[in-house]
């Protein structure tokens, strides 16, 4: 054989087609790119019995072939290409054991594109306790194809599966009973024969789904696509009609089957999943035990986050200074230890804050109360074009912006999650707190009071109150100004509560690091490079200039060693490519307050907002990086021309009301043109967050000076 | 005595007769639902944003103007 045996997984949603792949492939899986669309591709290998490799591809739960979402999408174009490098030579079709009606529907769809089909009936243990019987032999008679009863949790029945898949690659047995479901004697039978006909394939109900997806379908050239527009047209051929229709259809042969097959016990006990969502989905306490969750969720990643971040933080210290003793010094190791391992190290110290959140997110979402949080959230957040799923991501942004807007990949709609995405960013995260404790403390001592509260606080408050704020404000004018590609809609199928799979949760927190650190990654590298670039080189005569007039202010002043240093990185930073950006923005941000030492930092800054910190204590030369020392020198600087403080009450709250709003983040930036899948997002919301922080500086330090 | 579901009160058993939207219908009967289904109302959501209901043996959210198009009528206990 050429190529390899190829198989999909199809199911509907919630009928643990994810357990068995997992389960299947274990760590030979990789998650790749569908051409054209921002849906992830799931696929991985396993061997059989007879120790053939078998190439698996985990296709998106749908309810049918007419799709509703991106995702969705997927799976018909997939499946209506015959020639196409993803179509498989066998389906592994999942359904749900308790409810197998209304999981042959898309089974019967599969069997009419004339697809090989193994039924495979998960979670039979479920099924087993509520009492349903189905007659397996029974079953596989009606149906024409083989059937195994599994269960996904613990592997049972799948060995059985593989040696079915050996046995069928060694025979020639083929189905030979096409069209089985499928209506011939519809209304429209008429244009099905003809598209058949004019396109040279014998499938009825291939030709059916052509006609009904052509215009998005990508397999299609634009010549086929105007044949079928045609056929359409003179046809008259009613979409949603027509789907209505193949629909009842598939149901009036698939009820008698089920009737025949499987019996359920008469008295349906009332499900655990019942009496939990009493409380759980309780109009009242529902919310109340979901922001209790989310607060918990919010501190883990607070507090676990901490000291794994801290060794990685000095981890790439401590390497960085191995390096910088062991190399002889100059610009290949300074390009190492401050733009390279800085880079990495920026990269780094985010993975564990993404597996923090990923591990409780997987665990709510396995466990079937993420479902719940939709359903309960989704009326509030329709009134700001948001999904009942964004507010995890917005939640969690509190935290970090980049596993927040990770996350929303579970958004379905292709405008409310693009909307999630533009404004979880707006949320004060983790790391501008370094920025607001220095310039809040140079706004108002610690013990002013603003009524019975400490002042500082109540500032504090306020900033990340804008911050929510401009985020549901923006997201509402994205809402009008957006257009929709798809129809917004809840109808969402709450599953039962299930312990979850522990493998899920690891392989689900595993592909998200991952995806981060080689996707975002790059993108984060190469800015960290560029950056250390432009704060380290400058015209080189000036850069000289730099270190002899530290060396003679050293003499003059009797400085130390150490203070000679701290003065001559301050000078150099001031004479480099970054200093002369400053300089040269100065005209531009001076209407805000700022001067061209503020100037570099918002440029050294996009690195990441808390280096603010770092390049304030380089200018003033501290010495150290300790938030109240920076203060210190920030608050005593003043302006050599004017002989005025610098850091005026105006300057210091339009400064903080820039970092509520710029996006001085790469790794957001990398993370959005990751997850969006093109530059136009990242680039349009960092400029659009860069006009907001602007104008938001400016009226603040108009309004105070 | 006809209905629409959203306004279908909680705990109320009740036998769907149409949908009076074919985007909407085609999705419930895509998830196994068809006129002649017998549902109930299991909650509702805080200013009645979505509507929880149990039918063919799954559990649906809806939203409430998804659930406006849907025609429903009181199930007659016997």
């Amino acid at each position: 054989m050429s190529q390899a045996f190829k198989i999909a997984l199809l199911g509907n949603p919630n009928c643990g087609k994810s357990t068995i792949f997992n389960l299947l492939t274990g760590l030979n899986q990789k998650i790749g790119n569908f051409p054209g669309v921002t849906v992830d591709k799931k696929i991985g290998s396993f061997r059989t019995a007879d120790h053939s490799t078998i190439q698996i591809i985990d296709l998106p739960g749908t309810y049918s072939l007419y799709p509703n979402s991106e995702d969705e999408r997927v799976v018909t174009e997939i499946l209506s290409n015959p020639s196409g490098k993803d179509y498989p030579d066998l389906i592994l079709y999942i359904a749900d054991a308790s409810n197998i009606e209304k999981h042959l529907l898309l089974f019967t769809q599969a069997v009419d594109l004339n697809l090989n089909v193994m039924l495979l009936l998960n979670m039979i243990d479920v099924a087993d306790h509520k009492g349903i019987k189905i007659d397996k032999v029974k079953l596989e008679q009606a149906l024409g194809v083989p059937v195994f009863m599994i269960n996904g949790r613990n592997g049972d029945g799948l060995d059985e599966v593989k040696s079915q898949i050996d046995l069928y690659r060694n025979s020639d047995y083929k189905r030979t009973n096409p069209t089985f479901y499928f209506d011939k004697n519809s209304l429209n039978a008429n244009v099905y024969q003809k598209v058949s006909s004019e396109f040279g394939q014998e499938n009825l109900y291939l030709s059916k789904l052509w006609l009904h997806h052509y215009s998005w379908l990508q397999h299609l050239s634009d010549q086929q696509k105007d044949t079928l527009d045609n056929l359409a047209l003179s046809s008259k051929f009613e979409n949603v009609k027509s789907q209505i229709e193949d629909t009842l259809a598939r149901f009036d042969r698939i009820v008698p089957v089920v009737k025949k097959t499987v019996s359920q016990p008469t008295v349906i006990k009332n499900s655990r999943s019942e009496k939990y969502d009493k409380v759980l989905s309780h109009y009242l306490w529902g919310p109340v035990i979901f922001f209790s969750i989310m607060f918990l969720v919010f501190q883990a990643i607070y507090s676990w986050s901490e000291l794994p971040m801290t060794w990685i933080e000095e981890g790439f210290i401590g390497l960085s200074g191995i390096i910088q003793e062991q190399l002889p010094s100059g610009w290949a190791t300074d390009l190492l230890t401050e733009g390279i391992l800085a880079g990495l190290g920026g990269i780094l110290v985010f993975v564990p804050q993404i597996a923090i959140l990923f591990l409780l997110i997987s665990l709510l979402e396995e466990s079937g109360y993420m479902a719940r949080a939709v359903y309960m959230f989704d009326g509030l957040m329709q009134k700001f074009g948001l999904n009942g799923r964004s507010i995890v991501a917005l939640i969690s942004g509190g935290a970090c912006a980049i596993p927040a807007i990770m996350s929303t990949r579970t958004i379905g709609n292709w405008k409310e999650r693009m909307i999630t995405i533009m404004v979880t960013p707006l949320i004060s995260c983790a790391a501008r707190i370094p920025i607001y404790t220095v310039l809040i403390g140079l706004l108002v001592p610690s013990e002013s009071k603003w009524g019975p509260f400490n002042l500082q606080g109540t500032i504090f408050m306020g900033l990340y109150l804008i911050g929510i704020l401009s985020a549901l404000g923006l997201a509402w004018i994205m809402k009008l100004v957006l257009k929709s590609r798809e129809a917004s809609s809840l109808m969402l199928e709450l599953p039962e509560y299930k312990t979850p799979v522990a493998r899920n949760v690891f392989f689900t927190v595993k592909e998200k690091v991952s995806t981060f650190v080689t996707e975002a990654g790059k993108v984060i590298l190469v800015i960290s490079i560029a950056l250390w670039f432009l704060a380290s080189y400058g015209p080189s005569e000036q850069m000289e200039a730099a270190s002899i007039e530290a060396e003679e202010k050293a003499l003059l002043d009797g400085l130390t060693m150490a203070e000679q240093a701290s003065l001559e990185s301050s000078l150099k930073l001031e004479k480099s490519y970054a200093g002369i950006f400053g300089k040269n923005i100065e005209p531009a941000i001076e209407p805000l307050g700022f001067d061209w030492k503020i100037g570099i930092s918002l440029l050294t800054s996009f690195a990441a907002r808390e280096v603010f910190v770092g390049t304030m204590s380089t200018i003033y030369s501290v010495g150290s990086e300790d938030e109240s020392s920076v203060r210190e020198k920030m608050a005593e600087a003043v302006d050599p021309e004017t002989g005025l403080k610098v850091y005026t009450f105006a300057t210091t709250l339009s400064l903080l009301i820039f970092y509520i709003f710029a996006m001085q983040c790469m790794s957001t930036f990398a993370i959005v043109k990751r997850e969006t899948k093109s530059y136009k997002w990242p680039i349009f919301q960092f400029v659009l967050f860069a006009a907001m922080a602007y104008f938001g500086s400016w009226i603040t330090f108009s309004a105070l000076s | 005595m006809q209905q629409t579901l959203d306004k279908g009160k909680v705990g109320t058993q009740f036998i769907i007769l149409s949908v009076e939207n074919d985007v909407v219908a085609s999705k419930l009967i895509a998830m196994g639902i068809r006129a002649g289904a017998s549902l109930s109302v299991l909650r509702r959501t805080f200013l009645s944003g979505a509507i929880c209901i149990k039918c063919e043996g799954i559990v649906i959210a809806l939203r409430k103007n998804e659930a406006s198009f849907i025609l429903v009528e009181p199930q007659s206990i016997t």
